[in-house]
């Protein structure tokens, strides 16, 4: 569902750069779409472990806070960047700390066929990537690889397909869990 | 040039950016490979520990129906012997030394019942650990004090805990008799100490004879049996460490020291 709705944003934002030239409230409207699905996923597999509500609840609190200051601040036609850069920051501490209770659990469990570590995975390389992209922007955006296209452009793109190809494997590992315990049943 | 500059930054920067969470994501492999034979290992030990419980519980059993087999043998049945031949010989004519006879015949039957008793206590020898180490200690003395070849001494030092852990109670008592067969076996002792204490978090039993006593220090590796290296591979199951202090005509002494409970 979340996927079908990153396609719907994407599309939107294509459709509407063409006839406006400023997509930047579709992908304002998606940011919450994306902190909403993160948030949810990473409670989901906080909940394995500890009581994830403080840490979760404390996350979204800065991002709203941030959204709001940055609404605010410069309405709602120019892009939250500030937001996501720290909603990135915030995803790659998630990331981080779901790898320490995975480690520090007392259980096993095979990491390649983990639908949970391999979701984790595509967040922390895309979020880490998009946190080092944020902070070099405006260096990114001075490099032309050809005519019309910039270097974060290709980046970007390195960034999303390491996305979702681990999100891929992911529903893919999840598929064979699924089936595994219907062969059990 | 200034382009060159930059795109060389971005590159270095998303290899520093790509190789920290590959290297971060490879440790966790790892990680996850060790804890996996970890888990493995720890399955394996507590396979060995509960065959070794298995194991001391028959061979526990095996013991106290060797020492009832050997006592029905060797006591019981001599002094039924005994009686019957009494109770045969009586000559009712002669009634003083009837009634002599048949006192007699009165007192082996009651030495008899006196030691089915006693039989009886040591056939529930093994669940009697499940009451705990000293009650079953002090069975096996009393059973080994009734021959009447050993002077027996029993000291119980500090507090026992208030929760005991009958697996290592199981494996102790089984060292003990392992110990006290030795004795029996080859030390020609006439007296045996034995001390069960308890320092902090641990349970030591201390067990010492006057025997002939062996050169603990010089023992060839295939002399030393299988009586003490059963006791030395049963201590270290529970996690415990063994001392033997022995000197040719100076008897010996054992020192057993596990964690406990």
């Amino acid at each position: 569902m979340y996927l079908f709705i990153t396609l719907i944003a994407e599309c939107a934002g294509l459709y509407v750069a063409k006839q406006t030239h400023n997509n930047h409230w579709v992908y304002n409207i998606f940011l919450l779409l994306e902190a909403g699905f993160s948030n949810l996923m990473f409670a989901y597999l906080f909940n394995k472990y500890i009581n994830y509500k403080p840490i979760i609840t404390g996350g979204l609190i800065v991002f709203i806070l941030l959204y709001i200051y940055e609404l605010l601040n410069h309405g709602f036609f120019r892009y939250n960047a500030l937001t996501y850069t720290v909603m990135s920051v915030i995803l790659v501490l998630y990331s981080l700390y779901f790898y320490y209770l995975l480690i520090t659990d007392n259980s096993y469990i095979n990491l390649k066929y983990s639908p949970a570590f391999w979701w984790v995975v595509g967040v922390l390389f895309f979020y880490f990537g998009n946190t080092a992209c944020n902070v070099f922007d405006d260096k990114l955006y001075s490099v032309m690889i050809f005519k019309k296209q910039h270097l974060s452009y290709f980046v970007f793109k390195g960034l999303n397909i390491i996305l979702y190809s681990c999100w891929i494997y992911s529903f893919i590992c999840r598929k064979w869990q699924t089936r595994k315990l219907e062969t059990l049943l | 040039m200034a382009n060159e500059e930059v795109r060389n930054i971005v590159i270095v920067t998303t290899l520093i950016f790509l190789i920290a969470p590959i290297s971060l994501i490879l440790y966790i492999f790892a990680y996850n490979r060790r804890k996996k034979r970890h888990i493995e290992e720890k399955a394996q030990m507590q396979l060995t520990f509960e065959a070794e419980i298995a194991k001391t519980q028959l061979e526990i059993q095996e013991q106290t129906m060797q020492t009832i087999g050997a006592d029905l043998h060797d006591n019981i049945g001599q002094l039924l012997s005994l009686t019957s031949l009494t109770l045969n010989s009586i000559e009712i004519e002669n009634r003083l030394k009837s009634q002599q006879k048949i006192e007699a015949a009165i007192d082996l039957t009651l030495r008899s019942i006196k030691e089915m008793r006693l039989l009886g206590k040591l056939l529930q020898g093994d669940q009697l650990v499940v009451l705990g180490l000293p009650e079953a200690i002090r069975y096996q003395m009393s059973w080994l004090e009734r021959s009447g070849q050993y002077r027996i001494s029993y000291s119980q030092e500090g507090e026992m805990p208030g929760l005991n852990n009958p697996n290592k109670d199981l494996i102790l008592f089984r060292i003990l008799q392992e110990i006290l067969n030795n004795i029996i076996k080859h030390a020609r002792a006439s007296q045996i100490d034995i001390k069960l204490a308890y320092p902090d978090n641990s349970l030591q039993l201390q067990i010492n004879d006057n025997g002939v006593g062996f050169d603990a220090d010089n023992l060839a590796a295939d002399k030393i049996g299988m009586g003490l290296q059963n006791i030395r591979k049963r201590a270290t199951i529970v996690g415990g460490e063994i001392s033997i202090r022995s000197a040719n005509g100076e008897g010996t002494g054992i020192t057993i020291l596990i964690p406990y409970p």
